[in-house]
Parts: structure tokens; sequence; C-alpha cells
């Protein structure tokens, strides 16, 4: 006898009624964005080929805000300080971090907890402050940072004009980004190495491999997932950097001699300063293509799977 | 009765009636329309910029005011400078700006101001009333297409006219300020004041140059040699300062920084002249009242800057330069608009004696050109014994600064002209990054540029 086919189960499905809460939460969230994030970007667009200072001219020009920002030598030299910027912050940052944390994963007890809060507590200090008292300690030739350096390397202070300086304006600026976000890099790190099984530096020890050699062979490739995350959110950071930049550079922002002019100082200058707003509005798309890319560039390295 | 007479007499009576009416027309236009005084409080908002005394200054002003207009409250909002430049258009364009907005004149350079503020004229008074109490020239910039004033300038903002200075360190040198008349003076007496360090480094610079000034007196510099045609043609949008007059003024600043009379790198400068690194300080001369308010226990004097190359050129100041300006809100209407248009008219006939409201009481707290003839009217009149070194300086400066003022006629704003490209380039210059030539080649270019494409 031929066995049938049981009938296939039918499973109705049952229609729930839509819960109004839900769709007014839902519904608020998407005019929110719609009206925060939606709307000026596509204005921002709309801007991008006009001529306006808001009022008295408002003129459609095509794309030769984008012509004329190609042909901007101080354009291309804030893109060029936003890529140092992100070069210095994304590699120094992810060094000096990865080497505190890993000091400080050696201490037990209380002290451990006393170190963390020590590096964490510029983090949470507000940066417009930071910012003001490192302009202080950068003061050329007689400040603090000047003495010291003098004093214990018998550097000239001729040559110790920090802020003052083209050749090291932007390098003190970062040196001082990099030692505010130093303490949420090192908890993220922390919080990775707490991950990794003791076993695996066990076996390591048994095996005779040294400490540096278990740090680079167990430790850092399991940090991976955090890397590519700290990597990444500080790439972005150093792209849209602005309050240290304007805060430390004074006036005019982005000296000396628009040596620390950075695309975020550039394009405000040009919209507020300049009123050209379309031609700030092009700065910023330019921005919003490199941003999108470096996103894009992260998703695809957590998409990846690693294995050891 | 012959109908020849009753013909004169028509004519006659309509002539009359004709000239009667020319009359009343004319008598109308020279009066000034009555504003109403409020009958209820009502109370206006004043966007005012925040610098050292300035508040003071114009919070003593409003006390005064509303004792003479009590229904009128004015709420004073000192706001820092770049923030005010930064929010005082874009507030227009989005209806959100106060009833009084303080602001400088080249903000609003190129731009049609009867689309931005409330015409003063002939809503407060007729233009040639208006012009009967402020000189004409800082009028350039608010007045709009259609003849009628937009703003009121009252005085000068930060323009290169001269030179704050330390008395003690100019005293210990044995200079009198009063001797220099030209720019080999002022070089002379800045190698004087120079101090060093064992090591021959500057201690001391003998002048600092704040940035804005120097751009501006860089461009004076060029119209003084008589290069103002040469420099910018207003007609094509071309800027050149590939010419002999522009690489000579550079030349000037760069021999302070050569014969190390200046360290362009000893901070800012306004950080550096109050703690005496610096003996001389190029600016406006609101810095005088400025820096005695925030160290008060500094002796200051000022001197106009010298006619440049030699004491026989004609001084010509302000080639960028800036009035601070009240405007009032287009927008604002019924009481809130009379009461507004009270306070502007107050400030223009009964002009603020802002060097004597500090004069009784502490070190005064801005000096400049004044734009307001009655005031200075007043101020000549007034007896030596009552003029202290402040009035005095206004004086000097509006009566020798204000028929120097030449300015430049440039799209391109004072922000960005000055703050965003000249002085960066001159600094670079200074710093020894680039040479003279190169840096003279990069601004024509560039200004060039964008002199060009805000033309389109």
């Amino acid at each position: 006898m031929l066995k049938q086919n049981p009938p296939a189960l039918r499973v109705e499905k049952r229609r729930r009624p839509l819960n109004p809460f839900v769709l007014v939460v839902a519904l608020s969230v998407l005019i929110y964005y719609t009206l925060v994030g939606a709307w000026p970007f596509i204005y921002n667009i709309w801007l991008t080929f006009r001529k306006t200072d808001m009022i008295t001219e408002d003129k459609f020009i095509g794309l030769r805000n984008y012509k004329y920002l190609i042909g901007d030598p101080v354009f291309w030299k804030s893109l060029w300080h936003n890529f140092y910027y992100l070069g210095v912050m994304v590699s120094v940052g992810i060094i000096t971090s990865l080497v505190i944390a890993a000091l400080i994963y050696r201490t037990r007890g209380a002290m451990r907890k006393v170190y963390t809060a020590m590096f964490f507590a510029p983090v949470v200090t507000s940066m417009v402050a930071i910012a003001l008292v490192w302009t202080l300690l950068y003061f050329p030739k007689i400040g603090v940072f000047a003495r010291v350096l003098s004093g214990l390397f018998g550097i000239s202070t001729e040559r110790l004009t920090f802020l003052q300086s083209t050749t090291t304006a932007l390098l003190c600026i970062m040196i001082m980004d990099i030692w505010r976000d130093t303490g949420i890099r090192t908890v993220i790190f922390l919080a990775g190495m707490d991950e990794i099984p003791d076993s695996l530096y066990e076996s390591a020890r048994i095996e005779g491999a040294s400490n540096l050699r278990q740090f680079f062979r167990i430790t850092i490739p399991l940090l991976t997932p955090q890397l590519i995350f700290i990597a990444a959110i500080y790439s972005i950071n150093a792209i849209r950097v602005y309050i240290p930049v304007y805060m430390m550079t004074g006036s005019p922002p982005g000296g000396p001699a628009n040596s620390t002019m950075v695309l975020t100082l550039f394009m405000y200058l040009s919209a507020f300063y300049g009123m050209r707003f379309g031609y700030g509005s092009a700065t910023a798309m330019v921005m919003f293509v490199i941003l999108f890319g470096l996103v894009l560039l992260e998703i695809k390295a957590f998409q990846q799977k690693w294995e050891y | 009765m012959k109908r020849s007479t009753i013909k004169k007499r028509a004519v006659l009576a309509v002539a009359f009636f004709l000239v009667a009416m020319l009359f009343v027309f004319v008598a109308a236009q020279k009066k000034a329309p009555e504003i109403k005084e409020p009958k209820a409080k009502v109370s206006i908002d004043w966007w005012f910029q925040d610098w050292p005394g300035g508040v003071n200054w114009q919070k003593d002003w409003v006390g005064k005011f509303q004792s003479m207009h009590p229904n009128i409250n004015v709420n004073l909002i000192p706001i820092p400078f770049d923030d005010l430049f930064a929010k005082l258009i874009p507030s227009v364009a989005q209806k959100t700006e106060p009833e009084i907005m303080y602001g400088y004149d080249e903000w609003v350079s190129g731009k049609d101001v009867s689309k931005l503020f409330l015409p003063l004229t002939p809503t407060l008074m007729s233009t040639e009333e208006f012009k009967e109490y402020v000189y004409e020239a800082p009028l350039k910039n608010v007045t709009g297409s259609d003849g009628n004033i937009y703003g009121y300038p009252f005085l000068t903002g930060a323009n290169a006219f001269g030179f704050t200075y330390h008395k003690d360190l100019f005293k210990q040198a044995g200079i009198d300020p009063s001797k220099i008349k030209s720019w080999d003076d002022l070089k002379a007496a800045t190698k004087k004041l120079a101090a060093y360090n064992t090591n021959k480094s500057i201690k001391r610079s003998g002048v600092l140059f704040s940035y804005t000034e120097t751009a501006n007196a860089f461009l004076d510099m060029i119209q003084m040699q008589g290069a103002r045609d040469k420099v910018f043609d207003p007609k094509t949008h071309t800027w050149n300062f590939n010419i002999p007059e522009a690489k000579k003024a550079m030349e000037t600043f760069k021999w302070f920084v050569d014969n190390k009379v200046y360290d362009p790198q000893s901070g800012d400068p306004f950080n550096s002249f109050p703690n005496k690194l610096g003996a001389m300080l190029l600016i406006g001369p609101w810095n005088v009242g400025s820096s005695m308010t925030n160290f008060p226990e500094l002796d200051l004097g000022y001197i106009l800057m010298p006619p440049f190359p030699t004491a026989d050129t004609k001084l010509v100041l302000g080639s960028v330069v800036s009035y601070g300006t009240y405007f009032v809100s287009k927008r604002v209407t019924g009481d809130k608009k009379n009461a507004a248009l009270i306070f502007l008219k107050e400030m223009i006939t009964n002009p603020v004696p802002y060097v004597d409201i500090p004069f009784y009481n502490k070190p005064p707290y801005w000096v400049g050109a004044v734009c307001n003839k009655k005031y200075i009217a007043d101020l000549e009149k007034r007896p030596a014994e009552k003029m202290n070194e402040y009035s005095r300086t206004a004086l000097t400066a509006t009566n020798k600064g204000l028929p120097a003022v030449n300015t430049l006629e440039t799209k391109i704003s004072e922000p960005i002209l000055i703050r965003q490209v000249l002085y960066p380039e001159i600094e670079s210059v200074l710093l020894g990054k680039k040479s003279i030539d190169e840096m003279l080649k990069y601004i024509t270019d560039y200004l060039t540029n964008q002199e060009k494409q805000l033309a389109e």
C-alpha cells in the first residue's frame, strides 16, 4: 500500500491587532529621525548646489561649489590634516592604551580600580576645560611643559613653542586628545583582556613562552574585535575633530598659518564666517562621504570571522 | 466782476494752494516722525558684544535710559564676539533675532541690508537729519539700495589705528612717544624697547603684532604708497599683490623679525602684551580701555600709526574697517518697535558719553574713533581739565583717523579676508615658512578666486 504523505499542517497566522502604543512610539522615533537626521541631510545636499547666505542671496549654481572646493588649497590642507590626525590618533592611541591596559591587568585588588579611575578621569572631564588648561601648559617658552622639558632634557626653550609652531601645533593637539581618551580605550581593552581564558596563558607558560610572547601571540590576537572597534571609532572622531582645534588655536582658529586647519573648522568658517552656506555644505558632503566609507570598512571588518 | 479778474484770482488761488502744499510736504519730510512712548511696560532684548568693560558701560547707559523711559525695559544680553558674529545673520534668517542688535558693519558688507534690518530712515528721522548726526563714511555698508540707512554706526571696531604701549617701559628706555612720527622712528624705538636673554633670544619684544591689525595694516601700507588701484580692481574682481608696494609692506613686518625685535612665537599677543612680553602692540584704540579693565595695574598709552613710508605720506587707515553698529529687527512691531526706535534715537541724538560714564568711577572701557558728530562736537567744546587721556584719544582717533579711512570695495567678508587668508599667510612669512614672493603670489591667486566666486 502506498503511503500517502500526510497532509501538510496548515498553520494559521493569527493577526494580532496593532498595539497603538507601539505605533505611536515607532512613529515618534521616525518623525524625530526625519526631522533631525533625514531632513537636514537632504537640505544639506540641496544647499551644496546653491550660492546662498540664507537671506540676501540664494541662487542655483550647480556643481560649482564642488569645483571651487577642489581648487581650494586650504580644503586640501584641511583634508591632509584630518588624515594625519587619524593616523596618529589611531596608531599611538591604540599602542599607549594597550600598554597601559596590559600593565593595569597585571595588578590586582583595589589598586587596579585606582589606576583605572585615574586614567578614566580625563574622559569624564569637559573637553573644553581640558583644552583650555592644556593651552596654558603649552604656553611657548615659559609655560609648564617648556620648563619641564627644558629642565629634564636640556632642550632650548626657544624651540619649545608648541602651539605657536606650524610644525608642532597639530601634534600638540593630538597628544592632548590621545591623553584624554586613553582611559576609555584602556577600559575597553581591559574588558577584552578579562574575557581571555587564563588557561591559554597557562598553557603558554608551560610551553615556555615569555610574557612578551604571550602578549603578542595571545593577548593581541584575541583583542582583535576591540582593536577594530577602537580603530573605527577613533578614525571617525579624527575626521570630525573640532573642539580641541578650535579651543587651542585661539584667534584666528586653525592657526598658526592654517597649520591646524581641519575639515570641520573649514566648513564652519566657510559657512558662518564667509556666509557661504552652499560652500560649507559641500565640505560637509565630502566629510559625509569619507565617514560613510570608514563606517562601511568597519562593518566589513566586524563581519569577518576571526579564528585562531 | 470782470472775467479777467476772476481768472487772475483763480490762478493766484491755485498758485497759493500749490505753494502751501509744497511747504507742507517739505516740512513733513524734514520733521522727524514722532515715535510714541509705550503706555504699558515693554521689554526689549539687546544683543551686545561681551568685551571687558563694554558690558559695564552699556549697563550703566541702560540704567540711565530706563530712568528716562520708565516703561521701557532693556534686557542687555552680552555675547562673545565670535558667537555674536556667527549668530547675528543666521538669527535674522531664522527670525529669532532680538529687537536690537549690536554688530559690525563689515558683517553686512556687500549684502542688501534692506532685507536684514529695519530702516532707521525715514522711520526715525530723515536721511539728511541722520547725516547731521553721523559722519558719512561709516554709513556706506549700512545704506540700502533704496538710499535708506539701516544701522547706526557708533564707533570703530578693531582696526590698525596705532599702538598701545607700556608707559613705564617707554620711560625706562627714554623714549618720548610723541616723537614717533614715521615707521623709521618706530623701528628705532622698538629696538630700544626689546630685551634679550643671556643667549640673545628675545625676552621681550619691542613690538607685538596682533593678527587682525597686522593684516589690516598690511593693506593700509599698500594704500599709503598710492597703490590702491593696483592692489584691487573692484570692476574685474581681481587682486594683485605682486607689486613692489605689497612687497615693501611685508618687508616692513619682516624687518621686526629679522632684527630680533619681534618674536612671532611669543604666544597670543593679547596675553603676551599685558604680561609685558611686548612693549607695544599694534591694535585699535579700544585695546587701551580693554587692557586697563582687565589689568588695572597697567599704565598704558596710545599712539596713532605713523604714515608709511615717510612722514609726508598721507595717512590711510581702514582698508577693511569695521564700525560697531546698532541694528533694529525688521520683524518688531507695535510698542516693542517704538521702544527699540526710542532707544536708538536716544543713542543718536543724545550720544552716550562713554568715555565719561566710567571716567568718574573707574578706568574707561572703550576708546575708538566715534562716528557721532554731536558727541565729537561736545568733546571739542569740553574744557581741558575735564578731558582725560581716553577722551583725548577718542578725539584724535576721530579727527585724524576717520578722514583717513579708505575702505576697499571687496565682496570677501572681513573674517575670511583678514583672519583666514591674509593673516595666516603673513604669519607663514614671519615664521620663515614661506618667502614674501611665494606669499604674495598665493594671496593674489586665492583672493582673486574667492572674489570672482562671490561676484558670480
